[in-house]
């Protein structure tokens, strides 16, 4: 059962990466270790007519952290029992028993697990737990300046925004049963049908 | 890239098939010289399995913790495969111990029965750990077919030269692991048709090796090269296993997700 969920506006968010540095500062994570991530997607092409080009790019930015799914697939890969589902239903890890395989790297689809080349072990993001426990929202979810983000319970979040959590490069939600709710931009279908190209990868 | 991961898989592999070619090759006359529990074919098979085991810890960012590693028999794969790994070599050590000292029949034949049973599970694991759904490139069946057809022509290959419990001058185990060896090259080039990254230098150096070794095995098959001594059967298991190394590299170079 999906118990939080988060809300992406991809058609409002600009990619300021304002919830990155957010979470990093929150909590205390070295640089190439990012829990929130923000993917720039782009593509586009050109037109000739009569000797004239006219160019049609697209571009826009998905701001993506865990999705505590309903089906994680990093908790069940995980042969520490590192990875939990917590009290309150967040999926967390617990440092003190993981060995750093990274195979619930490989197992996620959204990319949330995090190795730390530092600690030597995986990391993710929790949702900011501590927050929500007291009736917060996340860090990332209240300094966005464009109010692209939102958190709330998987009801809360679905009642106020509808039910779509897929959009390009998302993976296919049947795999792991994500909780998010996603608005997505006006070129986001265009982007799918030219298989648009994540031009970030070495920030993420 | 984690280059431990390549030889703990293709080494516990080769151990695997080398333990069941052992035993097939007890069962049937004529390809064995009737070596029996005694023969130090599973003392080379035991320590293949704890070369593995070492190499293992090189690809753990905090070793300190393997112990953990049996937490999450209950879902997780990797928890599997590091269990069916110590029940193999615990059964193997308990299984030559007991032979030494003659011992009831029935242990040693229960000993025996978890060692190919654990050796089969664990090739089984091996497979559905990397069989993520969310890691497209290795969700599909040339990863069970790699993988088995590995174990097997390493595992012939390995059983043929060190302990040489099989007869060499056998000519159906020769046709036998001429099969394989083109097996396995066929389920590479497949591999490589799939729309992920290709690799076609090592496909190539794959594809080179793959023929030199059918090339000698068919000149021994057809008795065109000359019988004196075993080493040509040195030479094809090197190739064979080079050739298999890089397969490997190929599998996990290939590595691609679906989504982020």
């Amino acid at each position: 059962m999906k118990i939080y969920a988060f809300y992406i506006d991809s058609s409002a968010c600009s990619g300021c990466k304002t919830c990155q540095a957010a979470c990093k500062d929150k909590n205390d994570l070295d640089p190439g270790v990012n829990w929130r991530r923000i993917y720039d997607i782009q593509g586009g092409d050109w037109e000739e007519r009569e000797g004239v080009f006219t160019a049609h790019p697209y571009s826009y930015f998905l701001s993506v952290s865990c999705m505590n799914c309903e089906n994680p697939h990093c908790v069940s890969a995980c042969p520490t029992r590192a990875l939990y589902e917590n009290e309150r239903g967040i999926i967390d890890i617990n440092s003190d028993l993981c060995m750093g395989c990274r195979y619930c790297e490989w197992a996620c689809p959204y990319g949330a697990p995090q190795y730390d080349p530092k600690l030597r072990i995986v990391t993710k993001c929790n949702l900011c737990s501590d927050y929500v426990s007291e009736g917060l929202k996340p860090s990332c979810v209240s300094s966005c300046p464009m109010r692209a983000l939102d958190f709330g319970t998987y009801e809360e979040i679905t009642a106020k925004y509808g039910t779509l959590n897929i959009v390009y490069p998302l993976p296919d939600p049947s795999l792991t049963g994500p909780g998010l709710v996603v608005k997505p931009h006006k070129d986001a279908a265009l982007a799918e049908k030219d298989s648009a190209v994540i031009t970030n990868r070495e920030d993420i | 890239m984690q280059h431990s991961l390549v030889f703990f898989t293709l080494i516990c592999q080769t151990a695997i098939g080398a333990l069941i070619f052992r035993e097939i090759f007890r069962l049937i006359p004529g390809t064995c010289h009737g070596a029996g529990i005694k023969n130090n074919t599973l003392i080379w098979i035991i320590v293949l399995l704890f070369v593995a085991l070492f190499i293992a810890f090189f690809h753990l960012g905090n070793p300190v913790n393997a112990f953990n590693a049996l937490n999450n028999l209950q879902t997780s794969w990797l928890s599997r495969e590091i269990f069916f790994l110590c029940c193999l070599i615990t059964s193997l050590i308990l299984y030559v111990i007991t032979g030494r000292y003659k011992r009831d029949a029935w242990i040693i034949s229960t000993l025996l029965f978890i060692s190919v049973s654990s050796a089969l599970l664990l090739l089984y694991s091996m497979v559905r750990l990397y069989m993520i759904p969310a890691v497209p490139s290795w969700n599909n069946l040339h990863t069970p077919a790699g993988f088995i057809l590995a174990a097997l022509s390493c595992g012939l290959g390995f059983i043929l030269v060190f302990p040489g419990i099989a007869k060499q001058t056998n000519k159906n185990i020769l046709l036998l692991l001429g099969f394989l060896v083109i097996a396995s090259v066929v389920n590479t080039v497949l591999y490589n048709s799939l729309p992920y990254r290709q690799l076609s230098t090592f496909l190539i150096m794959r594809c080179f090796l793959s023929i030199s070794a059918i090339v000698i095995i068919s000149g021994k098959y057809f008795l065109i090269f000359p019988n004196k001594s075993g080493n040509w059967l040195v030479i094809v298991f090197v190739i064979i296993t080079v050739s298999e190394l890089i397969n490997r590299y190929i599998f996990f170079l290939s590595f691609e997700k679906s989504g982020l």
